[in-house]
């Protein structure tokens, strides 16, 4: 094993050379800054790095942790103490996170080193990270596409070989999605399974982070560390975290799996239709049994998708005033300009939008009619 | 559900606090008359059985024990301020 080839590794893999001491963690941090320098000027998957802070916590690092060692990329909508947190979005440039989100602080007791902040389309709305207000990330297996997005940052650094592996968030898609267009493994966590303490929120009611990775090893090694109960997180469940590893290569017989046939709509990409049926198959031969189910209620999904997301985002940037913390307009006229111009020149058309419907969404007179109704239809999808 | 959509972009602007060009007004308004029609097909399902839940999950109350603890000092919570003064936020003034 050379340096060189060192950025490749699994996260798994990686560990496995620290705990024998094989390698330090700071000539994997060199490595990987190595990695970074001479691959991300061409996919722009970073927007801060804090090597330095990073080189300090690999001196007191425990390599006989889980993830003892192993530097893990972090979306730029997950505050870590001391760097910045911009979500991509004018309106926090310049802002730096006072303290650990949960699932940061989680990491880092089981080893881990968050060392960079990843590009995102702004506040997590899209799904090709071209929505960033900052720059577009592009796809490291073609720089003409996309790598998906919201966590476009997070899966085009982990598909790059620069990152060992990430933590993104996903509210309807933003880590599946990303992970599928790039080529890696990406899981949301049920709602619930992992803290949402520290995260800036989005919709509140979706919301949730969880592992990019190249391996589902190693997402199961996330998943180890960041899941459980938190008091700072009235949502996080209060139920026993198993262990995530303990499930790989085993077969899987016994378990019964539901292929709904709402998803398997006309106009489905046959590539991906291909890649579907293909993974039914090796389920099958792993022995699941595969039954047709009927989720009636898909086609309303985006819809509720729409009200439901855009109304509590409406809320959640409510606090984005140009007081507390962010940017701020200059010479406003009185303090309703001063809120007005700050959020027109912090946030970036998508943002806007969608502020926009969720406003209207539950303003008086519309309220029941969309926003509760939404959330009917959500309960019987 | 409202039997068409009277959205006005530029009252819902002000309701947010979030001044629009006009541009971006009459595009929104386009564009989110779009989006609306589309959601009227919720009015297709019959949700008068249906309870709203606010997420997934049956949890209501999450208490836990009212004990001071540790958590940002004046300064640290005054960083990020883009105007601050005295250990104050420094906000617009509100009165002539």
């Amino acid at each position: 094993m050379t340096g060189k080839d060192l950025p490749a590794l699994s996260i798994a893999d990686l560990q496995s050379l620290l705990r024998r001491r094989e390698v330090s963690s700071r000539e994997v941090l060199d490595v990987l800054r190595a990695r970074i320098e001479d691959a991300d000027g061409a996919i722009d998957a970073y927007l801060s790095i804090s090597f330095e802070a990073a080189a300090k916590d690999t001196e007191k690092a425990n390599v006989d942790l889980p993830l003892g060692g192993v530097p893990i990329a972090i979306k730029d909508i997950i505050n870590v103490a001391d760097q910045p947190c911009t979500c991509a979005s004018k309106i926090l440039r310049g802002y730096r996170a006072p303290y650990d989100a949960t699932v940061i602080r989680k990491l880092r007791a089981a080893g881990a080193i968050p060392f960079g902040k990843t590009n995102m389309d702004e506040f997590a709305m899209g799904s090709s990270t071209e929505n960033s207000g900052i720059k577009v990330t592009r796809n490291p297996w073609d720089l003409s596409r996309v790598p998906g997005g919201s966590s476009g940052g997070s899966a085009a650094a982990v598909a790059a070989d620069a990152a060992f592996g990430a933590l993104g968030t996903d509210t309807g898609g933003s880590i599946r999605q990303p992970a599928a267009l790039s080529g890696i493994v990406g899981l949301k966590p049920s709602y619930g399974r992992v803290s949402r303490f520290g995260l800036v929120a989005f919709a509140s009611s979706l919301d949730q982070a969880g592992p990019l990775t190249k391996t589902v090893r190693d997402a199961a090694l996330i998943m180890n560390a960041i899941a459980g109960h938190d008091v700072q997180d009235s949502t996080a469940l209060d139920m026993p975290v198993p262990d995530y590893t303990a499930a790989l290569g085993r077969d899987l017989r016994g378990v019964r799996l539901g292929l709904p046939k709402e998803y398997m709509i006309e106009g489905i990409d046959p590539q991906v239709k291909a890649a579907i049926d293909a993974a039914v198959k090796q389920l099958h031969s792993l022995g699941a049994e595969i039954i047709d189910v009927s989720l009636p209620h898909t086609d309303y999904a985006i819809a509720v998708y729409y009200i439901l997301a855009t109304a509590e985002a409406s809320a959640n940037l409510a606090r984005f005033d140009g007081v507390r913390y962010g940017y701020r307009a200059q010479n406003p006229k009185d303090l309703l300009d001063h809120y007005g111009s700050t959020r027109e020149e912090g946030f970036g058309p998508e943002v806007k939008r969608r502020i926009i419907l969720g406003t209207y969404v539950l303003s008086s007179g519309y309220y029941d009619a969309y926003y509760l109704r939404a959330q009917k239809v959500r309960e019987l999808i | 559900m409202p039997e068409r959509c009277d959205l006005d972009v530029a009252y819902v602007a002000r309701l947010a606090r979030l001044n629009l060009t006009d541009a971006e007004t009459e595009l929104f308004q386009k564009q989110l008359g779009d989006v609306l029609k589309y959601a009227d097909k919720l009015r297709e399902v019959d949700v008068s059985h249906v309870e709203a839940a606010a997420h997934a999950i049956p949890i209501f109350n999450a208490f836990r024990k009212d004990e001071a603890r540790d958590w940002f000092t004046a300064e640290e919570a005054l960083r990020n301020a883009p105007c601050q003064e005295n250990g104050l936020f420094i906000v617009t003034k509100v009165m002539e």
